[in-house]
């Protein structure tokens, strides 16, 4: 039995997307969890695992698989001014899906065949604005639904 | 034996073990083209068997296996990391050792040839260093894109189940055309059509691959209670590594599981990776038990046998 999916892997790809987002510059705070109390005036930027799904585009003998994530962007809807709180959580959304783009292997980790920039399994990278309350604070967000496919997470055998 | 998937099959071209590159097998097709020789007396058509063929089909996601570079031996009981996103092997050769792990598993004492996968973590424990060579191990786009104007050898292996069916041909390699589709997606088809002998279907004595690190000589298959017949059998090899000088593949043959084993079919010596098929005559006696046996000079031969008994008098392929 191989599982090539583990916990150092899962780790190693979480913390290359938190790379990605502290460098792209436009977060004062980038979390590997949901936040729990509600992130401050800052945009800040959280990531976490979605889900973990066979790929049909598998070998014969190995299953490949979409890890998805999600990463949100946070940023308080009540921050001045307003007329700026979607110009900057969108281009701070395109600059992170900017890097994602010039790093589609994320280096070439943990056998990441690719961030599936354009939906060949499904899904596309592609983000969702919206509302979410934390601590009763409503705040702004962009939901970037992050899909990954790893190659040969599991050998099968009968 | 109950119905089954085909999840965890096998498949091989020219000595590369494409499995986990392979995602269809599109089409295992073979045997006689019909001759009409309907006279005008009858009221149906009659027809006779003529030239076999065979052909197989399949679709490939895009695999490649750069060169390598060794890298230095790291201190004793220092991970390092392979940083090729491909499988490399490993030939460890003197210093005084006591533990090869892989990914955190004890894989060896000593000086050999260990496979270390994808992006994988070796650790070597010493007193006194060895050397090491590492050799990138082939994968799909290795195998297919030299698009050979000789045979090659395909096999598609039924699982990794020893006894299992297993389809072989012997052919020519007519494409590898590929679509890089509007979302990213990057794969290839593949037809293979057969040259000097149809599509055979037999069993794997082999279970998938089997590696063996010297000299070996396999456990015994029984072909289930088939007593000895005189209408010989083909056989089919695929070497996926190979190294050391070379590795000579045989099938022996005997009445018995505890008996004398005497050589039905020999490969000959190899020295490379690559596809084979041997055969004896139709007149040949199969006994009911085989083993597969290596001999040679080598660390580490990687390969898959399948064997074809000619159940009836006069099969020829």
């Amino acid at each position: 039995m191989t599982n090539a999916l583990d916990e150092v892997a899962i780790n190693d790809v979480i913390n290359r997307i938190e790379s990605l987002a502290m460098s792209s510059g436009f977060f004062d705070t980038v979390n590997g969890h949901e936040p729990k109390s509600a992130p401050g005036t800052d945009v800040t930027f959280a990531v976490w695992v979605q889900s973990v799904m066979p790929l049909d585009a598998s070998g014969l003998a190995a299953t490949s698989c979409l890890f998805t994530l999600n990463g949100r962007i946070y940023k308080s809807m009540t921050s001045q001014p307003y007329d700026r709180i979607d110009p900057v959580m969108t281009a701070a959304t395109s600059f992170f899906m900017a890097s994602l783009n010039a790093s589609f292997q994320l280096g070439g980790a943990d056998n990441v065949r690719a961030i599936d920039l354009l939906g060949m399994y499904g899904t596309p990278l592609s983000a969702q604005a919206g509302y979410v309350e934390i601590d009763r604070q409503m705040l702004r967000v962009m939901t970037i639904v992050i899909p990954i496919s790893i190659n040969d997470v599991w050998t099968q055998s009968p | 034996m109950a119905k089954t998937s085909g999840l965890g099959d096998n498949f091989y071209v020219g000595g590369y073990d494409l499995s986990g590159d392979v995602s269809s097998i599109d089409q295992i097709s073979g045997g006689p083209a019909l001759i009409d020789v309907t006279p005008v007396k009858v009221l149906a058509n009659a027809r006779i068997g003529g030239q076999r063929d065979g052909t197989m089909k399949f679709t490939t996601w895009f695999e490649f296996s750069s060169a390598v570079t060794n890298p230095g031996v790291p201190a004793s009981t220092t991970p390092l990391v392979s940083t090729y996103n491909f499988p490399v092997l490993v030939n460890i050769v003197g210093g005084t050792m006591t533990n090869v792990s892989i990914n955190g598993q004890t894989v060896g004492t000593g000086a050999g040839t260990y496979l270390l996968p994808a992006l994988g973590t070796i650790t070597l424990t010493y007193t006194v260093a060895p050397t090491w060579t590492w050799t990138a191990v082939g994968t799909e786009h290795n195998a297919l894109a030299g698009l050979p104007r000789a045979d090659e050898g395909a096999m598609y292996f039924r699982g990794t189940s020893l006894g299992n069916p297993a389809a072989c041909i012997n052919g020519k390699q007519l494409n590898y055309d590929f679509t890089r589709d509007n979302k990213g997606a990057l794969s290839a088809q593949v037809e293979i059509d057969s040259n000097g002998f149809g599509l055979e279907w037999g069993v794997m004595i082999t279970p998938g691959i089997r590696i063996d690190t010297a000299a070996t000589t396999g456990a015994a298959f029984d072909q289930g209670g088939l007593t000895t017949t005189n209408f010989g059998a083909q056989a089919y090899l695929q070497i996926i590594e190979l190294q050391g000088t070379n590795v000579d593949v045989s099938i022996t043959h005997c009445t018995t599981s505890g008996g004398a084993y005497t050589s039905l079919i020999d490969f000959g010596s190899q020295t490379a990776i690559g596809a084979f098929r041997q055969s004896v005559s139709n007149v040949t006696a199969v006994n009911e038990f085989l083993k597969v046996v290596t001999t040679g000079t080598f660390t580490y031969a990687a390969f898959a046998v399948a064997f074809m008994r000619n159940p009836v008098a006069g099969i020829v392929f």
